[in-house]
Formats: C-alpha cells, sequence, structure tokens
C-alpha cells in the first residue's frame, strides 16, 4: 500500500507539473496549451541526446534543454497563438491550431528519433534507497521536491507579486493593460518561456518512469489538463494539489476496478468537475462569456 | 450562373482525372515478381514495421543477385498500415488490385491480419507471415495460403513450461496482461502444467502499458516460485524487470525466462542492469554457444546487417525477427521454384511438401496439416544479453 | 445548384463501372465517413460546439450493429436503426454535460469521452471482443449476400439521404436555431430558443449519423477491432469540416472526399501524412477559416438572392389583442441586484401600464440595462419580485420569458453575423414555429407553410423598416442605424406583447430618430407596450406616456414627462445634462 502511495503521489507530481505550465499559460492568455504535452516529450527527447548522446551532467542537461523548449513555446505562440490577436475568445481557432502543432511535433519527433522507448537516467542514480521499509529511488524525491519548489515559485509570483496581477490583467483585457504601460506582449512571451522551461523539466522526471519516446506524453498530456481543471485553471495552488489528487486518485483506483480503466475513471473525474464545477477546486472565478 | 457552372465543372473534371488515374494500370517493368508487405511503419510499433522491412529488402537482394524468382527480377513494395486494420485492408487491396502482386509478407499486427486474410484467401494470393503471433491466424482449413515462420504464442508458452519442468524447477510462476494474447496464454499454459499434475505458483496479471509494475512484482515474490515465466510486451517487462529490482527479486535469487521479445535488444535496454541473467528464448538457427559460433550463412547474414545498420541506427533492431522475415521472402522463392508455378494453389502444395528447410532463423516444416514452420522442438533458452553480431548465447543446463 | 448536384450524384452512381474495386472501396469509406461528417457538422460548423469525440460515437454504432449481429443474429436492417438509437442517446450523455459550458472546457468533455469509450471498448471483453476484435457476419438481402459493389451503393444511398436530411433541416426554423446559437447565445436565448434543448438536439443529431457510419462500417469491414476508433480519428474528421468549410452542406463533401482519397494518390507521402495533417489544421484555422468553401466564396462571392414573397404586408407589426384585468403589463416590487459587493440596484419597484411606452431614463451607470436583464430574465435579482401579465417572472430563463411575451434589443447590438439580414429577423419568429423535427426533415406541407409564413413576415417588417433592399446581406455589413432597426424588426418578429428597447437611439442621426419615433408609435397602436431605455431625451419626451428615472440603482423620480422633466432631484442627478445627448 504504501508504495501504492508513493507511485500515486509521484505521478501526481508529474501531473501537477504539467498542470501548473498549462495554468501559466491560461493565466495569461485565458487559453489552454493543447500542444504541451508535446512540449514535455520535446524536453525529454532533447534530454536524450543532451545527456545520454552528448554526455553533459543531468542538471547541465536540464538547464540547456529548459531553454531548447522554452524557444519551442514561444515558436508555438507566434504560429498558433498569435495569429488570433485580441480576439481568443471569439473562436476556437487557437484550439485548433495548438491541437495541430501537437502533431507535428509528434510526428516529426518519430521522424528524427524513432518511435521506441529509451531509457532515461534518474535523478541520483538507480540506487535504491530504503526509507521505513520502502525502497524507493532518490529520483522519486526529486520529483516530488522540484514540483513542490516549482509550485511555490508560480504561487508566489502569479498571486503575490505586482508582475503575477500583470500576467493576469493581461488575460482580463489586453487593451487596458496596454494603456497602462504593460507590454501585453512581453508578458505572454514571458509565460510561454516559463510554460516551456516547466515542460522541459517535467519531461526530465518522467522520462526515467515511462522511457523517453515521442509517444510518452501522449495519454499524460490529457491527465495534465484533467489535473488542471480539477484543481482551478487560474489557480496555481490548483494545478499543484489537482495533479497531486488526480496521481493518488488513479493509483486508487487501481485497487477497485481492472487497471485497464484507471484511464477512463481520471477522464471521467475530469468531465464530472467541468459539469459540476468548472472552477475547479479553487473556486477561481470561471468566465462564461454571457 | 456562369461562374457556377465553370466551377460545377472543374469538380467534375478533377473527380473524372482523379477515377481515370484510378484505372490505370500502374507502370510496372516487364515480367517482375512483384512481393507486398503492409506492416506498421509509423506509430509507436514501428520498429515491428522496420524489422519486417530490412529482412525482405536483404532477402530480395540476395535473390535477385541468384536470379531472381523463375528468371524473374524481385521487388517489393511497401506499405504503412500504422496497425490500423482499416487501413491494412485498404492497402493490401491496393497492393492486389492496382499494383497486381504475386504474393504477400506480413502484416505486423495481429488485428491487422485478421481483417485482410480473408481477402487475400479469396484473391488467391500466397502469405507469408513473418511476425504476427497470434494463434488464430494460421489454419490450413481458413486461410490456406497462409504459412508463419515465427513461432507462435501458444507454442512459445508450451514451450516455456516444458522447459521450466525439464530443467526441474518446481514452483512456476507465470506473469502476463490482461490482453486477449495474455489470456490466452494462460490457458495454454495452465493445459501443459495440467498434464504434467502441477499447478503454477501463481497467475500474476497487469494491465498492459501499465506504468507501476509494483503491485505485480510484490504478488510475484510473495508467491515464492523458483521460476518466474513472463509473458510481457516489452515495455512493460522493462518496468516490472525494474520493480523487481527494487524488491530485490532477480536471477540468481529466482530464475526469470520470459518469451521472444524479452530477446529484443531495445527490451534490454530499457530494463537496464534489471536484466541481467535474465533469460529468453529463440530459434535454434539464431543462436551460438561457447563452442559453436553458428551457421556460417547466418553468421555471415547477421554481419552484413551489422554492417549496414551501424550504431543508433541499428538499435531497434531484432535480429531473429529480421531472420524471420528474411526466410519469408525465401520461402516464397522456392515455392514458386519448386512448383514452377506463380499458381497460389501449386505453391501452397509445393511450400507443405517442406519438411525440412534451412533457414536463417531455424528450420522449417510444414505439412498440409501444419502451416507452421516452427514448433517448440526448435526453440532453446537462450541469454539475450550476451549478442554477438545480433545472435544469442545458448545457455547450456 | 442542383445542376452540380445531379451531375455529381450521376458520377457516383456510374463509378462501379469505370473504377478498380479497391478504389471503390476508397471511395465507399469516404462516403460512409461523409455521412458522419456531415452530422459532425451540425454540430460542429451550425451549432458552433467542437466537438472531439464523434470517433466515440463512431465506434459506439459500429459494435452496437456487430454485437447485436454477431451475438444475438440481428439482421443489418434491424442493426443499422439499433445502432442509431444507441448512438443517438450516447449523444445525449455526451451533450449533456457541455450545455453550461463552451470552448476549451467543452472540447475536453468531448476528448474524454472518447478516451472512455475506447478505453470500455478494449477493457469490456465479455461485450467487445477485446483488443482481438470482433467479427460481423454479412448482410443478407432475400438470401444473397450483399456484395462489394452493393455496399458502395449502400453507402451512396444512405449517404444522400443524409445530405437530404442535413439540407432540410438546415433550411428550416432548427437549422437557424443552431446557427443563432453559435452566432450569439446570449441573443438566440433571447428570442426564445432553449439554449438546453437545440443542442442536445444537434448532439444528438450528430451522435445518429456516426452511429449509422460506424453500423454501416462494421457491417462493410466484417471484423471490427478497437485500433479503429482512436482520438485522431475524432481529430481527422474535425479537420475534413474545417478544410472543407464549417457550416456549409458542401464543406464536409470535399473535405471529407478529398482528405480520404487524396492520400491514395500520395503514398510517397505517407510517412509525413500526419504531419501534413498537423499543419493542414493550423493553416487552414489561420488563413482559411472558413475552408475551401470559404475561399471559393471569396473569390467568386455567393450572390445570395432572396426573392421577395408573393405577398408583402403594409401592417407587419403584429397586433396584440390581450386585454389586461389589471391594467399592468409588468410589475416589479422591490428588486434588489447585487454584483459582489456593488448594489446595481436598490429596492426599486415599478410598473408599467399595458399598451404604454414607458420610458427609463438616468445617467451612465445608473443600472438601466441592468433592470432590462433582469425583466428579460438574464440576470436574477437578489431580492423582490418581477410579474409579467401576473405570472412570477423570476427564476425563468430568457427563452421562456421571450416566449411568454418579451421581446428585447440590446444596448450593444446582438446580431447573428453569419446569417443574413432576413434570417436574422426569421430568427425572432422562432417561437412561432409549431412543427417538430421529423416534420421538418421530410418538408411537409405544413413545414414549407410555416416556412413561408415566416419569410413573409420577415421580409414585410424589414419592409417597414426601410431595410428590405438589404435582406440577403449579412447581418454585419449594415450600417450601425440600420443594425437597430434590425434588431427591433427581430424582436417584433416575436409578436411580443412587450417590447424592451435598450438605447434604440444610439448612433442614429436625425432622420433616423425622427423615423424611430413613428416606428414607436405604431407599435404601441398596436397594443404592443413599449418599455424604453434612452440618452436622447427630447426624444424620451416626446415618445413616453410614462417616465421613471434611475440614479445609482434607485428610482429617483417617475410620471409623465413633463412632470419628471422639472423636477428638481432629476436636474440634479444630470447635472450636465448635454454630456447625455452624446452616446
Amino acid at each position: 500500500m504504501p508504495e501504492l502511495l508513493i507511485s500515486g503521489l509521484v505521478m501526481g507530481s508529474i501531473y501537477a507539473l504539467l498542470a501548473l505550465a498549462i495554468n501559466i499559460i491560461y493565466s495569461t492568455t485565458g487559453i489552454i496549451n493543447f500542444a504541451h504535452g508535446e512540449l514535455v516529450m520535446l524536453g525529454g527527447m532533447f534530454g536524450l541526446v543532451l545527456v545520454v548522446n552528448i554526455g553533459l551532467p543531468l542538471v547541465v542537461g536540464i538547464v540547456v534543454a529548459g531553454g531548447i523548449v522554452a524557444v519551442f513555446a514561444i515558436l508555438l505562440y507566434y504560429s498558433t497563438i498569435k495569429p488570433f490577436g485580441d480576439n481568443l475568445g471569439g473562436s476556437l481557432g487557437w484550439l485548433m491550431a495548438t491541437l495541430g502543432a501537437g502533431i507535428i511535433f509528434r510526428n516529426v519527433a518519430m521522424l528524427i528519433w524513432g518511435s521506441h522507448p529509451r531509457p532515461f537516467p534518474p535523478l541520483g542514480g538507480s540506487e535504491l534507497i530504503n526509507i521505513f521499509g520502502v525502497n524507493i529511488l532518490q529520483h522519486e524525491i526529486w520529483v516530488l521536491v522540484i514540483t513542490l519548489l516549482i509550485a511555490i515559485f508560480f504561487n508566489v509570483v502569479l498571486d503575490k507579486t505586482i508582475l503575477g496581477s500583470a500576467i493576469k490583467a493581461t488575460a482580463s483585457n489586453r487593451n487596458t493593460t496596454r494603456l497602462m504601460g504593460i507590454s501585453a506582449e512581453k508578458m505572454v512571451l514571458a509565460c510561454f518561456g516559463m510554460s516551456g522551461a516547466v515542460a522541459a523539466v517535467a519531461g526530465f522526471l518522467i522520462s526515467p518512469i515511462t522511457f523517453a519516446g515521442p509517444e510518452m506524453t501522449v495519454s499524460i498530456g490529457l491527465k495534465g489538463f484533467g489535473a488542471a481543471i480539477i484543481g482551478g485553471l487560474g489557480s496555481s495552488r490548483g494545478a499543484f494539489v489537482g495533479g497531486l489528487i488526480l496521481g493518488i486518485l488513479e493509483a486508487l483506483s487501481m485497487t477497485v476496478v481492472t487497471p485497464g480503466y484507471k484511464d477512463a475513471i481520471v477522464f471521467l473525474v475530469m468531465i464530472l468537475t467541468i459539469t459540476i464545477k468548472p472552477e475547479g477546486i479553487f473556486n477561481v472565478t470561471y468566465e462564461k462569456k454571457v | 450562373m456562369k461562374k457556377k457552372i465553370v466551377i460545377s465543372t472543374l469538380i467534375m473534371l478533377s473527380f473524372l482525372v482523379m477515377t481515370v488515374i484510378g484505372i490505370s494500370p500502374s507502370i510496372a517493368a516487364e515480367k517482375e515478381f512483384l512481393i507486398g508487405s503492409v506492416g506498421c511503419m509509423s506509430g509507436p510499433a514501428a520498429m515491428l514495421g522496420k524489422n519486417l522491412r530490412i529482412g525482405v529488402e536483404f532477402a530480395v537482394e540476395e535473390i535477385n543477385k541468384t536470379g531472381g524468382i523463375n528468371g524473374m527480377n524481385v521487388r517489393a513494395i511497401f506499405r504503412d498500415d500504422e496497425a490500423d486494420p482499416t487501413k491494412a485492408l485498404t492497402l493490401v487491396r491496393e497492393l492486389v488490385e492496382k499494383e497486381k502482386i504475386h504474393a504477400f509478407i506480413g502484416p505486423t499486427n495481429t488485428t491487422c491480419a485478421i481483417a485482410i486474410q480473408p481477402y487475400l484467401v479469396a484473391k488467391k494470393i500466397i502469405q507469408l507471415n513473418g511476425g504476427t503471433t497470434g494463434t488464430v491466424l494460421i489454419d490450413p482449413k481458413g486461410f490456406p495460403y497462409s504459412f508463419r515462420t515465427h513461432i507462435n504464442d501458444k507454442d512459445q508458452a508450451i514451450f516455456l513450461v516444458k522447459e521450466a519442468i525439464a530443467n526441474g524447477f518446481k514452483r512456476i510462476a507465470v506473469v502476463h496482461d490482461t490482453s486477449a494474447l495474455g489470456m490466452g496464454v494462460q490457458k495454454d499454459m495452465k493445459d501443459v502444467l495440467d498434464s504434467h499434475d502441477m499447478t503454477a505458483a501463481t497467475f500474476a496479471t497487469y494491465n498492459a502499458n501499465d506504468i507501476d509494475m509494483l503491485p505485480v512484482a510484490r504478488k510475484l515474490k510473495s508467491a515464492d516460485p523458483d521460476i518466474i515465466l513472463m509473458f510481457t510486451l516489452m515495455a512493460d517487462g522493462a518496468r516490472l524487470l525494474k520493480a523487481m529490482e527494487r524488491l530485490d527479486f532477480l536471477p540468481p535469487k529466482v530464475a526469470i525466462q520470459g518469451y521472444a521479445a524479452t530477446a529484443l535488444p531495445i527490451f534490454r535496454e530499457l530494463a537496464g542492469n534489471a536484466s541481467k541473467g535474465v533469460w529468453s528464448l529463440a530459434p535454434y538457427n539464431s543462436t551460438y554457444s561457447k563452442t559453436d559460433p553458428g551457421l556460417p550463412e547466418v553468421v555471415a547474414l547477421a554481419k552484413k546487417i551489422e554492417a549496414a545498420y551501424p550504431g543508433d541506427k541499428g538499435k531497434d533492431l531484432n535480429l531473429f525477427t529480421i531472420f524471420s522475415y528474411y526466410d519469408c521472402a525465401q520461402l516464397v522463392r522456392v515455392g514458386v521454384a519448386r512448383s514452377k508455378s506463380l499458381e497460389a494453389d501449386q505453391i501452397k502444395a509445393a511450400l507443405e511438401s517442406l519438411d525440412s528447410y534451412e533457414g536463417a532463423q531455424a528450420n522449417y516444416s510444414f505439412s498440409s496439416t501444419d502451416h507452421e514452420g516452427l514448433d517448440p522442438s526448435k526453440l532453446v533458452t537462450v541469454d539475450a544479453n550476451q549478442l554477438k553480431h545480433g545472435m544469442y548465447l545458448r545457455v547450456e543446463k | 445548384m442542383w445542376l452540380i448536384a445531379g451531375i455529381a450524384v450521376l458520377a457516383f452512381l456510374l463509378a462501379p463501372a469505370v473504377v478498380e474495386s479497391y478504389f471503390l472501396r476508397i471511395v465507399s469509406l469516404a462516403l460512409m465517413y461523409l455521412i458522419l461528417t456531415t452530422g459532425l457538422n451540425i454540430i460542429a460548423g451550425y451549432t458552433g460546439q467542437v466537438s472531439l469525440g464523434q470517433a466515440g460515437l463512431y465506434g459506439i454504432g459500429a459494435y452496437t450493429g456487430a454485437i447485436l449481429a454477431a451475438k444475438l443474429g440481428m439482421p443489418f436492417w434491424l442493426c443499422l436503426p439499433a445502432a442509431m438509437a444507441v448512438s443517438g442517446l450516447f449523444g445525449l450523455v455526451l451533450g449533456a454535460p457541455t450545455l453550461k459550458v463552451s470552448g476549451h472546457y467543452l472540447a475536453l468533455i468531448t476528448i474524454g469521452f472518447g478516451v472512455i469509450v475506447e478505453k470500455i471498448l478494449v477493457e469490456w471483453q465479455s461485450l467487445t471482443g477485446g483488443p482481438m476484435g470482433l467479427a460481423v457476419p454479412a448482410v443478407t438481402f432475400f438470401g444473397h449476400t450483399l456484395s462489394e459493389q452493393g455496399f458502395y451503393y449502400l453507402s451512396l444511398g444512405l449517404c444522400i439521404l443524409t445530405l437530404w436530411i442535413t439540407n432540410n433541416i438546415i433550411h428550416s426554423y432548427f437549422g437557424r436555431a443552431f446557427s443563432a446559437i453559435r452566432d450569439n447565445e446570449l441573443a438566440a436565448s433571447c428570442m426564445g430558443i432553449n439554449l438546453t434543448r437545440y443542442k442536445l438536439l444537434a448532439f444528438v443529431l450528430s451522435a445518429v449519423f456516426a452511429g449509422a457510419a460506424g453500423c454501416l462500417y462494421a457491417f462493410y469491414s466484417a471484423f471490427i477491432s478497437p485500433d479503429s476508433f482512436s482520438f485522431s480519428l475524432s481529430i481527422f474528421f474535425l479537420l475534413t469540416i474545417i478544410v472543407g468549410g464549417a457550416g456549409t452542406i458542401v464543406g464536409p463533401i470535399i473535405g471529407t472526399l478529398l482528405l480520404v482519397i487524396l492520400p491514395e494518390y500520395l503514398h510517397f507521402l505517407d510517412k509525413h501524412r500526419l504531419t501534413i495533417y498537423g499543419a493542414l489544421l493550423i493553416v487552414s484555422v489561420i488563413g482559411m477559416p472558413q475552408g475551401i468553401v470559404g475561399a471559393i466564396r471569396k473569390k467568386f462571392p455567393r450572390i445570395i438572392n432572396f426573392m421577395p414573397p408573393a405577398e408583402v404586408s403594409h401592417h407587419p407589426i403584429p397586433r396584440n389583442t390581450d386585454n389586461y384585468s389589471t391594467g399592468n403589463i409588468l410589475e416589479m416590487q422591490n428588486v434588489t441586484k447585487r454584483f459582489g459587493g456593488l448594489k446595481a440596484i436598490d429596492n426599486f419597484s415599478m410598473t408599467i401600464k399595458s399598451k404604454t411606452v414607458h420610458s427609463l431614463i438616468g445617467p451612465n451607470g445608473a443600472g438601466k440595462s441592468t433592470l432590462i436583464n433582469i425583466i428579460n430574465g438574464v440576470y436574477h435579482p437578489d431580492e423582490g419580485k418581477v410579474t409579467f401579465r401576473q405570472k412570477d417572472l423570476i427564476g425563468h430563463k430568457p427563452d421562456r420569458i421571450a416566449l411568454a411575451g418579451a421581446g428585447r434589443t440590446f444596448q450593444n447590438v446582438q446580431l447573428f453575423r453569419n446569417l443574413t439580414v432576413l434570417e436574422n429577423v426569421m430568427v425572432g419568429g422562432h417561437g412561432k414555429h409549431k412543427i417538430n423535427i421529423f416534420t421538418t426533415i421530410l418538408r411537409s406541407k405544413k413545414a414549407r407553410e410555416e416556412e413561408q409564413r415566416s419569410y413573409q413576415q420577415a421580409w414585410s417588417l424589414l419592409k417597414f423598416m426601410g431595410i428590405d433592399d438589404k435582406v440577403s446581406e449579412y447581418a454585419a455589413s449594415l450600417s450601425a442605424g440600420q443594425q437597430r432597426l434590425l434588431e427591433i424588426a427581430r424582436a417584433l418578429a416575436m409578436e411580443p406583447k412587450l417590447l424592451l428597447l435598450d438605447e434604440p437611439a444610439a448612433g442614429l442621426n436625425d432622420t433616423e430618430i425622427k423615423q424611430l419615433m413613428k416606428i414607436i408609435k405604431d407599435i404601441k397602436e398596436n397594443g404592443i407596450t413599449v418599455f424604453l431605455i434612452e440618452h436622447h431625451i427630447d426624444f424620451v419626451m416626446d415618445v413616453s406616456d410614462t417616465v421613471t428615472v434611475l440614479n445609482f440603482g434607485s428610482k429617483i423620480a417617475e410620471g409623465k414627462p413633463n412632470e419628471v422633466q422639472s423636477n428638481p432631484d432629476v436636474i440634479k442627478a444630470y447635472l450636465g445634462t448635454e454630456e447625455a445627448d452624446v452616446c
């Protein structure tokens, strides 16, 4: 049972990382980036190249990969979000465009790297540590710690600094923020960059568990959205908590139903949340077009 | 109104053009022997298609060097079905009706095979199956033109249990997934155990593609077996071994033997240290021993393939699967040569008369009631970690 | 249009004779997909609800048909309607959670639905055969097995039937309602369109077609497995609509045929096919949002030419013959409305006498539009009572209140941008239609009569407003003044008892204002009560019987126009009244 909870927490942290990055984009543009799972995958793939092929140390690899994926995220913005200008709420074009971009990322990655999964070095090596009678990898502790740190970072920045208010203001009304001298564009770019960097970190953290390959985030990506919604879009605390809840829920559901249904349960919970309480746990004001 | 007529005429013209192109025969060279091949070339299972392609291409090259098939030059046409039965059938139909293939090798997934085989039977096209292991696919009555060179699931299961019993293991545990393949394997293994008046220490099941294998590992450990038989998809198996590593329950504490997929290089790469000492199975010809480097032709072929796909490019290749597809193509040649005919019924009869054909992968025998080229007697236990030129080291007991 | 359709049908009928059978298979598949995508177009293209779960509905239809045939021995002719019914039911299941949300929430629900269906197909092995799939018995017709060619004609027939049905639905008040929902949910609701009912209807329609396509596919393939019903198929379906042109009948035809048949000629690009789809998705959505049909229409602008109806009424304003017992059509008692901490309306009471023109004036931000929104049902008050024609209004949705006889216009014009001027007004007449969906599909005499009546009424109203020369234009192309007149015409098409006008004179020039005054007088003469918010004081004084003054959410004066004008409190509130005229 304790191992189940630990693996639930670990997966939950991964979902939380995804949700945090999804959330920062939502906070600044009001939309969900449907290509986010693929950005995480790119983090993992570039990680492979940097750490396994070139031989950089893991920490350096994370930083470099973070930069690379941040650039990809910004490119994503320019090609799929910016063309819609300020009229993001007007249509769902950005949704299709980001979906399309995700498909492109995944398939080009497959062409370049082949589709089979590859092993990825875990943080802190492959030695097992025994804590309270349970064998865990150092890597798993790292996952929990890093996720917590990033969550705190976002929580502080978004909710407690002026930068954060500026970011949120950009989502509500671009023209007003422009009039106030804040460059809306710079805000959005910064957020996309941050989102990309966090995606890369997620890629590094998850690859040792799922093995690195272009298909690694197909289902995890969708669950990241679920986590963000369950916690409440617009709240970084929500993203963190939503992710953990989802991870534990998933782990527990395996004891109740056939493991094959666990994905179905996760999505069912997501659908129920949207139906009953779209604002999620942390009750961030949900804007329905009136 | 005029504009509307113009547009409508253009649309109709383009449709007509398309249909005309659809009618015209493809430009085939004079008297070529065409082998059509459909497999999964993209997506997560792309390596299956890759092995198919390499095996067939190498064989075709050799065949053409030695005079082709019945004097005709051989050309292979490959299509990607993305493991989707709908696409597989569409592509096979295109190959048969448009390209006019003479023989078919593939596909790489069981559901695709189920979708296309009835059509191949109706069109009387010889089919060589080099890597799709579903037991239902080979049935001389239902699918008279289908032959298989790869060991099927049921025979692998039987081999694993029989080997374990023969080697004196008493507490046999089995782990498999809950797919139809996995559940079928469970039944086959139970039957063998029953016939020896034995029961399994446990049958531990999990769901394919599960990320967390610790629960399964714990179940296995608590059953206290002396050997664990793994019928797991590659990535799942790797994760399982890593979970077993956490519980400190690996060889030599317990013997572990897996089916064919656990011999794949990627499996060992993914499992890392945890795969040390884990046994697998392979057909005899794909193996070597300390004293016997293997059949010279096979070794030569292996070296050739290795040379063509060095380093990283060769990472996801599995030599004995490639050999299997290589043998498929060679068997097509043999069938046509012996029957001196391009007719499926004649080729079928010729193949059925083979009771000992030495292929790269193994020695095959067919008959009118048995279209499976291999049987458990042709398999051996191997240590897949000791590869030499892609061949496996036999484990001597 | 009929010429093109005729040539196309002929080409398809002759195809089997000219074309190789493997190519015929591709076309058959395309036709089956077309049945589905035409249905998807109803919910996504016309109603604006982007569904990424159609592959799930397709799979449900396929497996229902397959299971009924394989396990119960039912013949195809029974399996097909059963599959359609089951899929339709799941269309309800899919649509229900989406009603209160939109945009990405909607998309995620549909994606989740598709994934759940996929997992169930794989896991519930005793029912579905699991990953190894299910074999489907052949279709027999009086003892003869349906051949390849037979299936082609069957698909063709069903496809043409689907297109015919869809065409009839779209060119009816149902279709207008769908488009209205897509263009402006608020306005649609205020015109009497029950959002829940119509959204669910659109979902169910799309599901029924998806189920039919799935069942057909299952029998055609003789074998189905869960691999064929993945999320990427849902994306593919949506792509065909985007590429072809969403919200048009022809769009899915072009998109589906193109994306199914073209790849067969481009096998050398197989490796890149998915990448190309991704790129197509991005390019279409950014550069060609109306699809190929839209691009063609840009080059060859569609000359919509509505013809005037046989009879144009010169007195189109619907006469209201109700007798009111109390003489008050609307009563508001102690209404309070808060937004967060702010009290927008504070303990407000007012009665509107029937068959009068009652105006509401007050400085900007006084809460005037909020009042109309409360009457109309867009907002619910926190305290107080509102009765309309002796019935309690509180808690009802805007569409019910609209159907009860309250029509309105908006301060910021809320038109249906993608509909023509005429169609906009016809949406107003939505509540007057009585026929159900089946009668609509069959295009019965009653259906045609209702349509004719609506057409005539709309035209007459527009002529009365003086903008009948613009009937065939898209609503967005009208000038500001004309748009306001259009809104009034649309509201009148509802045959309201009470007409709520929110700043109808805003942005109008003097001539237009005079015209508006006349229109309001005409409306009053026909027995319709008018409740009017305005800033043009002269206009208000001229036209009104009663004037109420609102400031900071409270009533500060009420009475005849000249009484109110000389009220000192009113003058104080309006310090700097001159600015009020500049709107």
